[in-house]
């Protein structure tokens, strides 16, 4: 009886039929807009990973079907092998890239990279952020100046933090050994692995942290101020309201704001390839599979390093969202 | 009144119909070089499309697509693909193997006359012809020879100029003596920030005996000849006689210029990049001085030289061939190379009656870079993997830089190398 009734309530009127079935049509545009442009180039980003795709398969489409070709699809009778101007390789790109533990390395970089930059804005951030949500005079001026980094294009950033961690040229190599923290003034910072991934890292947090500054003081302004002082009269000190009231109420904030972080520093290209290029220790997936792609015109390869790319990303979101919604059943 | 309109305006129309017809018989040729996207180069690399259409009245050359060096390459192989590149295009040798990869250059012999031809050496013609066929007319070459710093030598008590490699490498640890910040002997290497810098080690390994290639077309960077020669740079570098890693070519430039560099090679056209960084430019070019980069045992080794090419692409219609043909005969003669050297762009034809008239009167400087010619190597470009394997040398010279086993590291890079070149 229960099952009817609920069968009754939910169903639609001819009204909210034809109101559904309008909603739809409007979406569809937006769907198959974001089918091209999303969906088929992936697609195709994973068909052609298990292909050798190089300049000689560039010349024509990736199907070249001729008008008797395409009546033998219809007719049934056609070698569809034969119709690709690509050659399957037995998973030869993947193979290569394990074989010589290349994509290791890649990996290892990209974690390494992505794991500093975030870690280190998000507490600088939280810092900042916590400064400029306090009554300090002259706020608005300082969190102006926070943002200025921001405005700055990537590359324009990648060229300034080269030239100032320049070997021979660069300020800070001449005030650190001014300062005596080095014992010689030109010191390159390419030349270690750790300085080479320090300089990438200190040059990209420098640029992000005005973002993650300025999502955390949106979110710490969001803060109900009666639970902050609830806590105090309950006699909470100042680290204990921190992690007892303030973080668990931007962690929403938190979470899409490391999120968007995170997904950023994965694609990161303009400043790594502008400041070590394709130098080994800063070597990430995007700068890999960018050189193997359109440097080495090897998109096979480089298809390949993308779809391994997108497998970790999926599996970090899957985690990521689990956590999130753990942490937010947690709360509740 | 209106009658008297529409008598002009027919006429007018009449006449514009006429105007389309006059400039159909004008053939237009589609020119591009990443040269023409940098502002201080139009006046050479435009100035001698115009010297052309001057001499060529019946000829248009559109120059108007260009795009800077950095995205050259990609965006010309992609127009080529798709065929609808510029009819005609510049690019260097190292390139040309991708060119050929796509199918899609055209067989120019047929068009350019025999005395052009003959005029070439047998070298420049043999590295642009391919199963018979001549796909690229080799335009200018670019040589590299020693600059050295008179001031700096003279402090470090060098009274003669080196004679043989090891006297270089001598003269180097001498100038670096002179302080932390000063080197001796530079070579580039901006970590892969830069393309091309791998093959700037090639003079030390001729020096030394060895080869890229061997006579089977192995790579050989790991036997006798090639440890010899990195052994020697990775001790260049771990001395601070050498810059270590994060110095680009324009880098040395900057350090050339501002005096802390004794010895390095660079091209002709590059002296006023580095006169630029000299705080006094009058003094800078007193110091200043170049020779030909040393051999084993000769003051005239050889540096290598990078050609240029000028390529037709298939989507040239055949009609208009003897017209492209005719281009390309001027731009490789002795006008457009005067344009370049009264440009100080230090370009040096293959072609020897270009060399014999272009060449006579020429200053002291030019007069090294022409006596470098001589002796210079052409790079040896013909795989398709050369620009990948010219990052595995930078990459290996980083490695040395680290202080990694000259072995290992060097085997490694010609494992590498020579896996590329194995899956063509």
């Amino acid at each position: 009886m229960e099952a009817k009734r609920a069968k009754v309530v939910n169903r639609l009127t001819p009204r909210q039929q034809s109101d559904s079935w309008f909603g739809f049509a409007l979406v569809v545009p937006a769907l198959l807009v974001l089918l091209i442009v999303i969906a088929l180039p992936i697609l195709k980003g994973i068909y052609v990973s298990f292909f050798s795709y190089k300049l000689k398969n560039v010349g024509g489409a990736l199907f070249n079907l001729s008008p008797d070709q395409l009546a033998s699809i219809f007719r049934g009778d056609a070698d569809l092998s034969s119709l690709s101007n690509l050659k399957w390789n037995d998973l030869a790109n993947y193979i290569s890239l394990f074989k010589r533990g290349e994509v290791l390395h890649y990996f290892r970089n990209t974690l390494v990279f992505v794991a500093f930059t975030v870690s280190i804005q998000l507490v600088l951030g939280m810092v900042i952020a916590l400064l400029l949500n306090s009554k300090i005079r002259a706020c608005g001026l300082y969190r102006g100046f926070m943002l200025i980094p921001w405005t700055i294009p990537s590359v324009v950033v990648a060229i300034l933090w080269r030239w100032m961690l320049h070997q021979d040229f660069g300020v800070i190599n001449y005030i650190a050994y001014a300062l005596g923290i080095s014992q010689q003034v030109n010191v390159s910072w390419q030349v270690s692995d750790g300085l080479a991934m320090a300089s990438i890292v200190l040059a990209s947090v420098w640029r992000q942290l005005p973002y993650m500054m300025v999502m955390l003081l949106a979110g710490l302004q969001s803060v109900d101020g009666s639970l902050e002082e609830a806590s105090r009269i309950d006699g909470a000190n100042g680290w204990n309201t921190f992690t007892h009231v303030i973080l668990p109420s931007i962690r929403p904030v938190l979470f899409t704001s490391v999120w968007i972080a995170v997904m950023n520093n994965f694609q990161s290209y303009t400043i790594i390839a502008n400041m070590n290029g394709t130098g080994a220790s800063t070597m990430t997936l995007s700068i890999a599979a960018y050189q193997e792609a359109f440097k080495s015109y090897n998109f096979g390869k480089g298809a390949a390093i993308g779809v391994m790319w997108l497998v970790l990303l999926f599996m970090v979101t899957l985690v990521t969202n689990r956590m999130n919604e753990r942490c937010a059943n947690d709360y509740q | 009144m209106q009658k008297l309109l529409a008598i002009v305006l027919t006429l007018a129309m009449l006449g514009s119909l006429c105007a389309t017809a006059a400039a159909e018989d004008k053939v237009t040729i589609g020119w591009t070089s990443w040269a023409l996207a940098e502002e201080k180069l139009i006046p050479v690399y435009g100035g001698s499309a115009d010297a052309f259409m001057a001499d060529n009245p019946d000829i248009t050359i559109d120059y108007s697509q260009s795009n800077p060096y950095a995205s050259y390459l990609d965006q010309l192989l992609t127009a080529a693909s798709a065929g609808n590149a510029p009819y005609v295009a510049h690019i260097k040798a190292e390139w040309l193997p991708q060119f050929l990869e796509l199918g899609v250059l055209k067989d120019i012999r047929p068009y350019l006359s025999d005395d052009v031809v003959s005029d070439y050496s047998a070298a420049a013609i043999a590295g642009a012809t391919v199963d018979g066929q001549l796909v690229a007319m080799p335009w200018f070459g670019n040589t590299y020879a020693l600059y050295y710093n008179k001031a700096l030598l003279a402090q470090a008590g060098i009274d003669a100029l080196p004679q043989t490699w090891a006297e270089l490498i001598e003269d180097a640890y001498k100038v670096s003596a002179l302080g932390d910040d000063i080197y001796g002997l530079a070579i580039p290497n901006s970590n892969g920030v830069e393309a091309g810098e791998g093959y700037n080690v090639f003079p030390a390994l001729w020096a030394h005996g060895g080869e890229y290639q061997d006579a089977d077309g192995k790579i050989s960077l790991a036997n006798e000849a090639g440890i010899a020669t990195f052994t020697e740079l990775q001790k260049l570098i771990v001395d601070k006689v050498s810059p270590t890693v994060g110095n680009s070519f324009k880098d040395l430039r900057n350090l050339f210029g501002q005096g802390k560099i004794g010895f390095y090679w660079d091209l002709e056209a590059t002296i006023p990049t580095a006169a630029a960084a000299a705080a006094d430019q009058d003094q800078f070019y007193k110091d200043f001085g170049c020779m030909v980069i040393p051999g084993a045992d000769t003051a005239n080794g050889s540096g290598y030289i990078i050609t240029h090419y000028l390529v037709v692409f298939n989507n040239c219609p055949d009609e208009i061939m003897p017209q492209v043909a005719r281009f390309l005969e001027y731009m490789s003669g002795p006008k457009v190379i005067q344009i370049f050297k009264d440009g100080k762009q230090g370009k040096m034809s293959s072609r020897a009656s270009v060399m014999a008239e272009v060449f006579q009167d020429v200053s002291e400087t030019t007069a090294v870079y022409v006596q470098a010619m001589e002796t210079a190597r052409p790079l040896p470009v013909a795989g398709l993997h050369f620009m990948d394997a010219d990052k595995e040398i930078v990459k290996a010279l980083t490695r040395l830089a680290q202080g990694e086993d000259v072995t290992a590291v060097m085997t490694d890079c010609q494992t590498t190398i020579q896996e590329m070149y194995d899956e063509e």
